[in-house]
């Protein structure tokens, strides 16, 4: 499949100057070798944003759309990879490639509301932009001076099409603007899609894995928000690529094709050759000593009858709960420094006496078992903590790696990770945008509760680089929500065996504002009798089903209408 | 000095030629050029450039402006080679080699044997390959490597020798590399353009490898649907005579077609690539000869390995058969000629 390729070396100047022995002095070097790269950067051969972009792993693929938008489609695309191949860096490459040009300055990102804050946290942390959202506006600033102030705003689609902030959203222009998850745009009388249209709009980027899902008429309408006129008018695209019997089998599919060439960029796992190896999931579930399952029965009796507990805090002492009875503690002591309350006074009291922690001692166990490079993930410093002692007392040598860290202890941790010790435990960013695919074994010592997460933690050793097949454990207390949550994730959906982002997909598919931490914690706090709590769990379970049904359908019908033929 | 990578090259090329640059902000750089120069590029003494568009009475310039061409022509071929020599501070040691020269080479059919190590500078040539790609769209790049001047090796590391511009030191009359030397870099140079440009194409030469595929299978598709039509008229309609010649001239005009789109295919998806030598930095640095004994059977040779105190490592030999760096290696019979073992397992 290799085209044909020649090389040919020629003579030059410098090769003379070299023969001759003219040398210059090296200020003349320094200013020959930037000339060229200014060349280099002139028709995007190179992008100027790459060396300043450090902190992530940047694949050629995502480098060749990035050129491509920005060469070829002239800053208006498509962006609609398959799941898990990163078009939010293709999109986040394009936008530090437009602000180093000085080609934007304002921007504009449209997302569903659960991604708001991830993706103002990636622009910041890994391409270095900074971005306001419509969540950090001071209630007392009038609308219009929030909309017009701020160069770069990341806000929710429904929140810019609320009536409130239509007329302000659409009424100034920006430079560039980037929907994710832009199938939301599939229908033309929505508000979602009047919104996009009614922008005054520079360049654009839409993000989809799945850009039709029912109809070729979806296309049209995405496209037609890409470069209006491209396909005509929605009467002429029926007549011309739409078989008339099937309204999702295209007519003249190579011309359809030729057009969608000047707006899409689809990569696919098979084009880009990134194979990643098999992962398995096993769920440990420890029966919790009674001392430690009365306090989890006693703190969900009290989290269930205590209505007048914000939410936050109900579901932050839930999870601490399920990591360790010293994060429980701990967080109940300072609770109660807010709400002097007896029953949570006693509670805090009796976590802290916990003496025999069951999960800990089952993890010694197979941790003394291994020889495998390990990954001990748990979210709250006080389990963290527990954990060392607990690993320092079996004798099990370990590394730390925290986000308080410096970065010098940082790579201390991961250069013994890798050259001495088996067991690295890890906070919540764990190794993130380091190379860590030297271990391949996971303990998710605690569950977060939002599936993406779980992704991204298992994402830290499961990426382009890993050879070995991936270990994934997951801890848990027997009866408790995490029990639940694992059945569910684990042995309804296998998400576990999924390939990374089609979870996100998926439970998007459910709802736009579906919020999984959400509805666990309702579905939990609201039944008490397992019987109860078992059927409404299952019922969660089959809506989730069904949304990955749909999913792969989706995903059948976009592979049969595009192929692979709109690889960057 | 602004970070805006034109408004800082241009100014580093201002300060070149005699001239002031001062940056107003980011994106705006006021220029004050020496007389001469400001003819040559057709602009006032005094000018303000800037990469914004909006900004009042400057000159806006962006990577295609005339003004980046002009700068570059007034360069002309300056530049392209030049040397330096670098600093150490440190103690270059002479003991203790034996055993790293055992840890490092490993002859498969021989002996090496340590005889002296001394301090020594040893030049590296850092080249600079320009090349443009062409095949459905054209592409320009670079790619760049060291070579040791003394083993020639190469692509070689130097760790971070160049990492402090304060232990940069020019050299007022550097002495040209010898034309024997030259005979030997040249072929060295072009091999290793040619392996660094291929791996810095290998994707795209992939994806016009993958879309030129599907080329074909479309076209061939559709000249076999043709063709099948043809033979079916002919079939269906028992042609004879003159009008089954007529079909079957159509037929083969078909298949001429086809192949003369194959080959426009061909042609399009090819990828040529014409590369050159842009630059080249000659550095000296300060390093440890190790003079060593090479043994096959009765056959001795001399030969000298390099410590580099940046990287504290010795550095691989060069292959005297395919010129790539080696640590293990056979040697040949009649020399004692150094031979990696991918070549040797060729002979």
């Amino acid at each position: 499949m290799v085209s044909s390729y020649t090389f040919r070396f020629n003579t030059s100047s410098a090769l003379e100057a070299l023969q001759t022995g003219t040398y210059d002095p090296i200020d003349f070097y320094r200013a020959r070798l930037d000339v060229f790269n200014l060349s280099v950067m002139a028709d995007y051969d190179q992008l100027v944003c790459l060396p300043s972009l450090t902190t992530i792993d940047k694949y050629w693929y995502q480098i060749e759309t990035a050129r491509k938008v920005l060469r070829q489609l002239g800053g208006r695309a498509l962006l609609a990879d398959e799941v898990g191949l990163g078009k939010t860096i293709e999109a986040g490459l394009i936008c530090a490639e437009y602000l180093a040009r000085g080609m934007v300055s304002s921007l504009l990102v449209l997302t569903p509301a659960s991604l708001v804050s991830q993706w103002q946290q990636e622009l910041s942390e890994k391409f270095g932009i900074s971005a306001v959202t419509t969540d950090d506006r001071d209630p007392q600033q009038p609308l219009e001076e929030f909309w017009t102030d701020n160069p770069r705003i990341i806000a929710s689609l429904n929140t810019a099409k609320s009536a409130k902030h239509f007329s302000h959203v659409t009424g100034r222009t920006w430079d560039l603007v980037v929907i994710d998850e832009a199938h939301h745009l599939k229908n033309r009388n929505t508000l979602n899609w009047k919104l996009v249209d009614a922008l005054n709009k520079r360049f654009i980027l839409m993000l989809t894995a799945t850009p039709v899902q029912n109809s070729l008429v979806e296309l049209f309408n995405l496209l037609t928000l890409l470069k209006p006129g491209l396909l005509q008018t929605e009467a002429l695209f029926k007549k011309e690529y739409v078989d008339s019997k099937n309204g999702r089998i295209p007519k003249n599919p190579d011309k359809l094709r030729s057009l969608m060439r000047e707006v899409m960029v689809r990569n696919t796992r098979a084009l880009v050759d990134v194979k990643l190896p098999k992962r398995f999931a096993t769920t440990i579930t420890v029966t919790p000593s009674t001392g430690e399952q009365k306090l989890y029965q006693d703190l969900n009796e009290y989290l269930r009858s205590d209505e007048t507990l914000d939410k936050l805090s109900r579901t932050n002492l839930l999870m601490r709960a399920g990591s360790s009875p010293a994060a429980l503690a701990d967080s109940l002591k300072q609770l109660t420094q807010r709400l002097p309350n007896e029953e949570l006074k006693t509670l805090a009291k009796r976590a802290a006496q916990v003496q025999q922690v069951e999960k800990a001692k089952a993890l010694v166990e197979m941790l003394k078992k291994s020889r495998q490079k390990t990954l001990v993930f748990s979210i709250h410093k006080a389990t963290s903590a527990y954990l060392a002692q607990t690993l320092q007392e079996a004798d099990i040598p370990f590394a730390e790696f925290q986000g308080g860290m410096s970065l010098k202890e940082k790579d201390a941790a991961i250069a013994a990770f890798r050259d001495t010790v088996s067991v690295l435990l890890a906070s919540e960013t764990g190794g993130e945008g380091r190379n860590i695919q030297f271990a391949n074994v996971i303990v998710n010592y605690d569950l977060p509760w939002n599936p993406m997460k779980i992704e991204q933690r298992i994402g830290r050793i499961h990426r382009i680089g890993q050879t070995q097949d991936v270990f994934i454990f997951n801890f848990c207390l027997k009866d408790s929500i995490e029990e639940y949550i694992l059945r569910i994730l684990h042995d309804k959906i296998n998400m576990f065996e999924l390939v990374v982002g089609e979870v996100e997909t998926i439970l998007g598919n459910i709802d736009d504002e579906f919020d999984f931490s959400d509805v666990v914690m309702g579905i939990w706090l609201s039944h008490q009798a397992k019987p109860e709590l078992d059927s409404a769990f299952d019922q969660l379970a089959d809506n989730l089903l069904k949304a990955k049904d749909q999913y792969r359908h989706t995903q059948a019908l976009d592979e049969q209408i595009f192929g692979e033929e709109f690889e960057a | 000095m602004s970070s805006d990578p034109i408004l800082a090259t241009l100014s580093n090329l201002v300060s070149l030629y005699e001239g002031i640059a001062e940056d107003e902000d980011e994106h705006v750089t006021t220029v004050l050029l020496p007389a001469e120069i400001a003819k040559q590029l057709k602009l006032p003494e005094t000018v303000t450039i800037a990469t914004e568009a909006n900004v009042p009475n400057s000159l806006f310039v962006t990577y295609h402006s005339d003004l980046v061409q002009q700068f570059s022509a007034l360069l002309g071929q300056r530049g392209a080679v030049s040397e330096i020599a670098i600093q150490y501070e440190g103690y270059l040691k002479t003991t203790g080699f034996e055993k790293q020269i055992q840890q490092t080479f490993r002859p498969q059919n021989g002996l090496i044997r340590f005889l002296e190590a001394k301090p020594e500078t040893t030049r590296y040539l850092w080249c600079h390959i320009a090349y443009t790609a062409e095949a459905d769209e054209k592409r320009v790049g670079m790619v760049s490597f060291i070579i040791n001047e003394k083993t020639k090796v190469t692509p070689i590391e130097i760790g971070d020798a160049l990492f402090w511009k304060a232990d940069q030191l020019p050299i007022e009359n550097p002495e040209p590399i010898s034309k024997r030397s030259l005979e030997e870099l040249m072929p060295l140079i072009e091999r290793t353009a040619a392996q660094q440009v291929k791996a810095n194409l290998e994707n795209w030469q992939m994806k016009l490898g993958r879309a030129k595929a599907r080329d074909e299978k479309r076209l061939e598709t559709y000249y076999d649907t043709m063709g099948q039509e043809i033979q079916n008229r002919i079939q269906s309609r028992h042609l004879e005579g003159e009008e089954k010649d007529r079909e079957l001239a159509r037929l083969a005009a078909t298949n001429q077609e086809l192949d003369r789109k194959l080959a426009d295919l061909q042609e399009r998806y090819a990828l040529r690539v014409d590369a050159s030598l842009y630059s080249v930095l000659v550095i000296e640095l300060p390093t440890v000869h190790l003079k060593c004994e090479l043994v096959r059977k009765k056959i001795k040779r001399n030969i000298t390995a390099v410590w580099n105190p940046f990287t504290k490592v010795i550095e691989p030999l060069c292959c005297e058969r395919t010129g790539v760096p080696v640590e293990e290696f056979y040697l040949d019979d009649s020399a004692a000629q150094i031979i990696a073992p991918a070549a040797w397992q060729q002979k």
